[in-house]
């Protein structure tokens, strides 16, 4: 990839568009640093270790990528109704509405609590295979979304989460750059995040797959 | 047992963390997170938006040299 950020801009009517004194690419620029530099520390932190999750946790990220140049919406919970639009893979795109304001924080808890469960199972169990890991990322990493805790910045901070999330489980992180993989990961989410039931197993299988794929291109 | 031995399953124990990119499996050092990151940014656009700002912007590198060539 060509030097990060130089040449990209959130959309305008992001929160994040342009920070005090930055152009939007700057912008752009410096939160591609921020974001990196939270992955850095939850690499640190939970590299097979325990990752308990909880709401507090997703607030602190989203605060940690954000709140240095936008203080007043990073790691604030939304105080108004959502709506986010997912591409629909047969008939265009669709909005979706995230969790009433006064639910926001119950169910993230859920989201949260569910994993600290799954986590749990996973380390009671003789035989785990990447899959299994990957269900609870999958949970996880959906949950996050489909709460859409933010204004702003859901997606961002629910990788941070991803990523935190395999590291912990041993497994490697997953990058989605190129145009297959990133219509593949929107396609596969799409069940997740439609309902609180929806399912995960698209975008488990396609992380599965993916990990596997490379620990045997590694062999 | 520790939870990291725990953790070890049916697949070749990583000694380091680790990140999947274009099908391969790199070490994560803090290049590999920013351009990480980078990729997450742009995914948080949505895929066919992340798509179009990627096409735009090698557009937008590939026009000056174009021009020049023109003259």
């Amino acid at each position: 990839m060509d030097a990060p950020g130089h040449r990209y801009r959130d959309r305008e009517e992001s929160r994040f568009y342009q920070a005090r004194g930055l152009s939007p690419e700057g912008t752009w620029q410096s939160l591609g640093d921020e974001l990196a530099r939270v992955l850095n520390d939850a690499q640190r932190a939970f590299w097979r270790t325990r990752l308990w999750m909880d709401a507090e946790r997703v607030r602190w990220w989203h605060g940690a990528i954000f709140a240095h140049y936008f203080p007043h919406d990073g790691g604030r919970f939304r105080h108004d109704r959502a709506f986010f639009g997912v591409m629909m893979p047969t008939d265009g795109m669709r909005q979706l509405e995230g969790a009433a304001p006064e639910a926001i924080r119950s169910e993230l808890q859920a989201v949260c609590a569910s994993f600290n469960r799954r986590a749990d199972a996973l380390g009671a169990q003789d035989a785990r295979s990447i899959l299994d890991r990957a269900r609870a990322v999958a949970a996880l990493y959906a949950g996050i979304l489909r709460v859409h805790p933010f204004v702003d910045g859901n997606h961002r901070v629910s990788f941070v989460a991803l990523s935190a999330a395999l590291w912990s489980f041993g497994l490697p992180n997953v990058e989605f750059e190129d145009d297959t993989e990133t219509i593949a990961h929107d396609d596969a989410l799409v069940p997740a995040l439609e309902s609180k039931n929806g399912s995960v197993e698209p975008f488990a299988q396609l992380l599965a797959d993916l990990i596997q794929r490379s620990l045997e291109s590694q062999a | 047992m520790s939870y990291a031995e725990r953790m070890e399953g049916s697949f070749p124990a990583l000694d380091r963390a680790h990140t999947v990119r274009k099908g391969r499996i790199v070490e994560t050092t803090p290049e590999v997170n920013r351009e990480v990151a980078e990729s997450a940014m742009l995914l948080s656009q949505g895929a066919r938006r992340a798509i179009e700002m990627k096409q735009e912007a090698q557009a937008a590198s590939v026009a000056p040299g174009t021009a020049s060539q023109a003259a």
